[in-house]
């Protein structure tokens, strides 16, 4: 049997980190990595059980135990991103990837089925023109029963209510170095998005409706999303993504019904972001992918700072939007159905506060705020500090 | 000094739950004057030297309560945070690494289906199975209210013994180390927290 230090350097090269990689991860300098693979130094207990956590194996396979090989949908991933994943990002992908394990343990174990298996919509190739692109929002709006012209609405819901599973990961601001998104049709969980929560809600919302495309029509393999991606799939995703938050119909109608036909106010822009709940910048493109704005106008709309027009217009702005405050990750960042599933299983003492919170990676804290409401305040808190000092 | 209601030889190793509960309404003295002074725990619940940048799932189980009491909104978050944030500056905390033979144990009773044989879903979290490997391997006296991982605890080693926080509290008075009615107080305020357990910490 391979020693210690081959089998590190084995699931690492499988998981598709290199040591450099793994050292950032880990926060320690490379050359620790190396002494542990090449047998000069064993790690300690805690970091052999986080590089299982980096590798996705099971720390038992690390200490030599045999074990079932499993899909390395990771090397699928990141051979789609190629250079577009720092390590940070990477490691998020593969949390993501190991909740989806976790989370088709907990079917299984729940005899619940699977979520969304197969695309239920076609696509033949050379879907490209508008007009084409325009039939496939309306199919993909009619399965999802959400009208052709509206809002959207809670696309989260929409997600869950389908069968498909959203997490948002940190995965970098900087997308020279990190992705948008991704789509993973996982084994026992059925379709898996991850969008990149470093990104502005807009952009959040705009990923989902793509990676949401190759849900409803692709549903094959994984796909990775980044800018600028030249493939013809990646392509339609993003035109498909834009039609279906933003139907040209749908923004005509509620320009002509507001009197404009032409659009040259940067009100008038976030009114319409607002109401469609887009970013400004899309409502820009959209726009002018429907003629309301003309190319002379849209050098000026570009130059306003979208969130103070829509603060003086009465709009509620969140913290995030003025660029205060981090996304609030936890339970909100995690498919809305093992949520449920979570809050259900501990409740009947399927699982523990525990072992859900080993699944997630959150905070025991936090698992115990689901399941009950704990108030933020306790009224005896006070009584006890004033007994303790009571005590001496 | 140590009251006669206690074994001379109890070496306390506790779990995450424990120290979360004592820390949140300031009493982790009582669970320091169970044992000899010390609190032990296993790096995987308390690592005071971690980076707390690293990612959230990677952090030791306490390191990720200190940065959920980080991120939460109320009046008294930061207050908690704080009592959180200063068990790094405790002297009477004890970090322990666990060998390879008592990590072997931990990946065990961490395993994917291994919790099935109980009768339940999910993993065991890598707090627990370290306190698992410790009280199996050195004979300690585990704290542990994690149903499953007492299930697992003497399912494996049926001469171990386990403590929950509640039965914990309940020895600090019985040495005297806190009143009885103080330690009724204290627990109301654990529950309030959301602790889970009877109602009243004397009567059932």
């Amino acid at each position: 049997m391979p020693d210690l230090g081959s089998r590190l350097a084995a699931a690492r090269e499988r998981a598709g980190f290199s040591q450099e990689e793994v050292a950032l991860v880990l926060g320690q300098p490379r050359p620790v990595i190396s002494n542990w693979e090449g047998g000069q130094r064993t790690p300690p207990a805690h970091q052999l059980a986080r590089l299982a956590s980096v590798y996705r194996v099971e720390l038992q396979a690390l200490l030599g135990e045999k074990q079932q090989p499993r899909p390395n949908l990771e090397l699928l991933l990141f051979r789609d991103a190629s250079d577009h994943l720092e390590p940070r990002a990477k490691y998020e992908m593969q949390r993501f990837l190991r909740l989806l394990d976790d989370y088709g343990d907990l079917l299984e174990a729940l005899k619940e089925p699977p979520g969304l298996t197969d695309a239920p919509l076609q696509l033949k190739e050379g879907f490209q023109t508008k007009e084409d692109i325009r039939r496939k929002a309306e199919e993909a709006r009619d399965f999802l029963r959400i009208g052709r012209e509206g809002p959207v609405g809670d696309l989260a819901a929409l997600l869950d209510v389908s069968g498909i599973a959203l997490v948002t990961a940190p995965l970098g601001k900087d997308l020279m170095a990190s992705v948008s998104g991704a789509f993973v049709p996982h084994h026992r969980v059925g379709f898996a998005i991850l969008v990149n929560g470093d990104t502005q809600p807009g952009r959040r919302r705009f990923t989902t409706a793509h990676e949401l495309a190759h849900a409803l029509f692709h549903g094959d393999r994984p796909y990775v999303a980044f800018p600028r991606r030249p493939e013809a799939f990646e392509r339609f995703a993003d035109l498909f993504a834009a039609e279906f938050l933003v139907p040209a119909a749908g923004l005509r109608s509620v320009a002509e019904r507001l009197g404009f036909d032409r659009i040259t106010d940067a009100e008038v822009v976030v009114h319409l972001q607002r109401y469609f709940d887009v970013s400004y910048a899309t409502m820009l493109s959209r726009l002018k992918a429907t003629g309301l704005i003309k190319e002379e106008d849209r050098e000026q709309l570009r130059n306003v700072q979208p969130v103070y027009v829509a603060h003086q217009l009465g709009y509620s702005v969140s913290d995030e939007e003025w660029g205060q405050e981090e996304v609030p990750w936890g339970f909100e960042a995690l498919p809305r159905r093992l949520v449920r599933l979570l809050r259900r299983a501990i409740r009947e003492q399927l699982i523990t506060v525990s072992s859900a919170a080993a699944i997630t990676g959150l905070a025991e804290d936090e698992v115990e705020e689901l399941v009950h409401d704990r108030p933020t305040e306790p009224a005896q808190v006070a009584e006890l500090e004033v007994l303790n000092s009571a005590a001496g | 000094m140590k009251s006669s209601t206690q074994p001379p030889d109890d070496i306390l190793v506790c779990d995450t739950t424990a120290v979360r509960y004592f820390t949140l309404v300031d009493q982790l003295d009582l669970l320091a004057g169970l044992s000899d002074g010390r609190i032990r725990v296993p790096r995987e619940i308390f690592d005071p030297g971690e980076d707390l940048t690293l990612p959230e799932d990677l952090l030791s189980e306490i390191g990720r309560t200190e940065r959920y009491w980080a991120r939460k909104k109320g009046p008294s978050a930061g207050m908690h945070w704080s009592r959180f944030r200063a068990l790094r500056l405790r002297t009477d905390i004890e970090v322990i690494d666990l060998t390879l033979a008592e990590a072997n144990i931990a990946a065990e009773v961490t395993g994917r289906n291994y919790l099935r044989q109980f009768g339940r879903a999910g993993r065991l979290g890598k707090g627990e199975a370290s306190v698992i490997a410790l009280v199996e391997s050195r004979k300690w006296v585990a704290v542990v209210d994690d149903a499953a991982a007492r299930d697992i605890l003497l399912g494996r080693a049926t001469n171990a013994r386990v403590f929950t926080t509640t039965e914990v509290l309940r020895r600090a008075a019985f040495q005297g180390s806190v009143t009885s009615p103080m330690a009724e107080q204290i627990y109301q305020t654990m529950r309030q927290f959301g602790y889970w357990g009877p109602e009243h910490l004397w009567v059932v």
